[in-house]
């Protein structure tokens, strides 16, 4: 094992290969900003490109183009609140506040560090791990894995926002916009009122973009501003982006719980990067001693989400490559590259490829390390455009969000899409609602109603007997106490002093 | 009495799990219809709570002051400016298709916010520039040529 594992690192430090990762940074970089433009559809464009490559090579450019996608999707989050992958969501809410308040740079450090160390992290802990991950994956069957998902809905909206009605209400309607289209199970076509393109479901990243991106667009003019950072001052310095960085070893126990909370999301099949980074914001609020703050440009609200981000990546890929179960439309994607180039996933990875799979990791946690410098060495100059005057910004944005609405759903009504998002996104903002709360139903809707039915009819009506489901009720109710609770211990608290 | 703003967004968001409720009970199957209605049900009965909250609480405004008024029908306007912009761009990319309207849609904006021709003429031409080599000329994306270009060249 121990030879497997030091065949598997120098694999990927030889220089050709290191070069070739060096290039899908800097490409996956590039295309990771532009809206709209994730890295699902640039690892999909680059797959033809693999043909005929050697394994370590294939491995290499595939690995740390999945590592710089989440880390470039988080920096256009807090730049332009425009989220890259819709696990990077849960960064613009602290992180673009952040960049209004001119402090851009320092959420980029923030970000990059997080999500550097996090995916660095998580290749040791899968190493750590790589044994027992069997038995814990199997552990998590439907019935599991739905209140998994139930618990992630939750805490956002009873966390996020004022009114716990009104994050209710937002994840509600999330989850009905997520039935638009074609019903898998029975093949009825829900609330597609006779159009053929809504059978194939709102686009997800089309929504987002609206949703974010557009209404704060929208948002940005109605408001006056004249430029998107609130500060005057836009001299950015490196300091600023180091002040980012020695943020994240301030909060080293928030990374670190992130971390590994990431991790463990990332490893159930099915779950993915979009839900761990919910996760880890909504937990980081719960315990943190200024719950208030969050929201409203508050670093730990950055560090949080990044470092689950980039750590259930490497644990989405783990479970991706030992039971060949996909966590994330990415991970699908990447499944198919390693096997354009003869790598088969399944158990005997353990045996009989355990080298590859600890080249696997060892791309992982390199290119974790390569995205990171690239990022931190930019940070500076990409968090200036908070100081470019407002029309530029609202122009220009507003032309990408159109040209990449239709590029990436593939269909001109997508424009329709993309504006009817932004003005409900724009609504629901000026009235108070939680947009995370709705984001989250939305990304998650498919998932619960489809984790619904199979534990339905794989366990009986009484699914939520088994005991890890009796745990995760537990938590639930914990979450919908929460605030009443704090609100009780405040007032007898407040008396006793 | 004046019904706030947000009451009417309530009141739209109402109709709409309405409709998803109404729906929902045509369908064929319980599968495709179990959930619609339980989460379009439990979301219906919140939004009505939060409805009945508002109008009972803050529903019913006190008299606005000059400022104020003032101040509210300058944000109407802007409101409706930022959306009026928006429709445009759209409606210009059917039109036009992307690369026309897009250069069009930044002129047309930044020489409304006081930029001189040449800022506005040269901000267009390299965003729509960029916009083709990235995505038309790159990626390969087909960009949209406009309803007009293709009813011509038909």
């Amino acid at each position: 094992m121990i030879e497997a594992f030091l065949n598997g690192f120098s694999m990927m430090l030889a220089p050709n290969v290191l070069l070739v990762m060096l290039g899908a940074v800097v490409v996956g970089l590039i295309v990771g900003i532009l809206p709209g433009l994730g890295g699902t559809t640039t690892l999909a464009l680059l797959l033809p490109f693999i043909w005929g490559a050697k394994p370590e090579i294939a491995l290499g450019l595939l690995v740390a183009l999945n590592a710089v996608v989440f880390t470039s999707g988080g920096i256009t989050a807090i730049l332009l609140n425009i989220p890259g992958e819709n696990a990077n969501v849960p960064t613009l809410l602290d992180g673009y506040p952040m960049n209004k308040k001119g402090e851009g740079a320092r959420a980029i450090g923030a970000t990059v560090m997080s999500s550097m160390l996090g995916g660095v992290l998580a290749v040791f802990l899968a190493i750590g791990m790589v044994f027992l991950i069997k038995p814990i994956v199997l552990a998590f069957k439907s019935p599991e894995v739905f209140f998994m998902v139930i618990i992630g809905i939750s805490f956002i909206a009873v966390l996020t926002g004022d009114s716990v009605i009104k994050g209710l209400i937002s994840g509600g309607i999330g989850i009905l916009l997520s039935f638009v289209g074609y019903h898998a199970m029975t093949g009825v076509p829900r609330f597609t009122f006779g159009s053929v393109f809504l059978y194939d479901r709102i686009h997800l990243a089309v929504f987002v973009m609206g949703f974010f991106g557009l209404s704060e667009m929208m948002n940005l003019i109605i408001g006056g501003q004249a430029s998107i950072s609130e500060r005057g001052d836009s001299k950015i310095r490196l300091r600023d982006t180091l002040e980012g960085v020695i943020d994240v070893f301030r909060h080293w126990g928030l990374w670190l719980r992130c971390s590994i909370l990431g991790y463990l999301v990332g490893i159930v099949p099915g779950i993915g990067a979009g839900t761990a980074t919910w996760v880890a914001y909504a937990q980081a609020k719960q315990l943190s001693k200024t719950p208030e703050k969050f929201g409203t440009g508050c670093i730990e609200g950055v560090i949080a989400p990044e470092a689950a981000d980039n750590a259930s990546a490497a644990g989405s890929l783990l479970t991706t490559m030992i039971f060949g179960i996909p966590g994330s439309s990415s991970g699908a994607i990447l499944l198919g590259g390693f096997m354009l180039v003869g790598v088969v996933p399944g158990p005997s990875m353990l045996t009989d490829s355990a080298d590859l799979l600890f080249a696997l990791l060892a791309g992982i946690a390199i290119a974790n390390l390569i995205a990171g410098f690239i990022c931190m060495g930019t940070a500076s100059y990409l968090s200036r455009i908070a100081f470019v005057p407002i029309d530029f910004i609202f122009s220009i944005v507003v032309a990408i969000v159109l040209v990449a609405s239709v590029a990436t759903g593939d269909a001109l009504l997508d424009l329709v899409v993309v504006v009817a998002a932004g003005l409900l996104g724009l609504g629901m903002k000026r009235f108070g609602y939680s947009l995370a709360a709705l984001a989250l139903g939305f990304v998650l809707g498919e998932l619960f109603e489809y984790y619904f039915f199979m534990a339905l009819k794989l366990t009986g009506p009484l699914f939520f007997l088994k005991p890890i489901c009796l745990i995760e009720i537990a938590l639930l109710v914990g979450i919908f106490a929460y605030r009443p609770f704090m609100a009780f211990w405040g007032k007898r608290y407040g008396r006793a002093k | 009495m004046r019904i706030k703003a947000s009451s009417y967004f309530l009141i739209f968001l109402l109709a709409v799990v309405a409709v998803v409720i109404v729906a929902s009970l045509g369908m064929p199957y319980y599968e495709s219809k179990l959930l619609p209605l339980i989460v379009g049900g439990i979301t219906f009965v919140l939004l009505a709570v939060e409805l009945w909250r508002e109008l009972h609480t803050g529903g019913k405004e006190t008299p606005l002051t000059k400022a104020e008024e003032a101040e509210d029908k300058e944000l109407s306007r802007r409101t409706a400016t930022a959306i009026a912009w928006v429709f445009g761009a759209t409606l210009g990319v059917y039109l036009l298709g992307f690369i026309a309207a897009i250069t069009l849609f930044i002129l047309a904006y930044l020489k409304k916010q006081g930029r001189s021709w040449q800022v506005s003429l040269a901000v267009a031409i390299i965003t729509s520039a960029l916009i083709y080599g990235i995505f038309q000329f790159t990626l390969g994306f087909e960009l949209y040529e406009g309803i007009i270009y293709n009813t011509i060249t038909r």
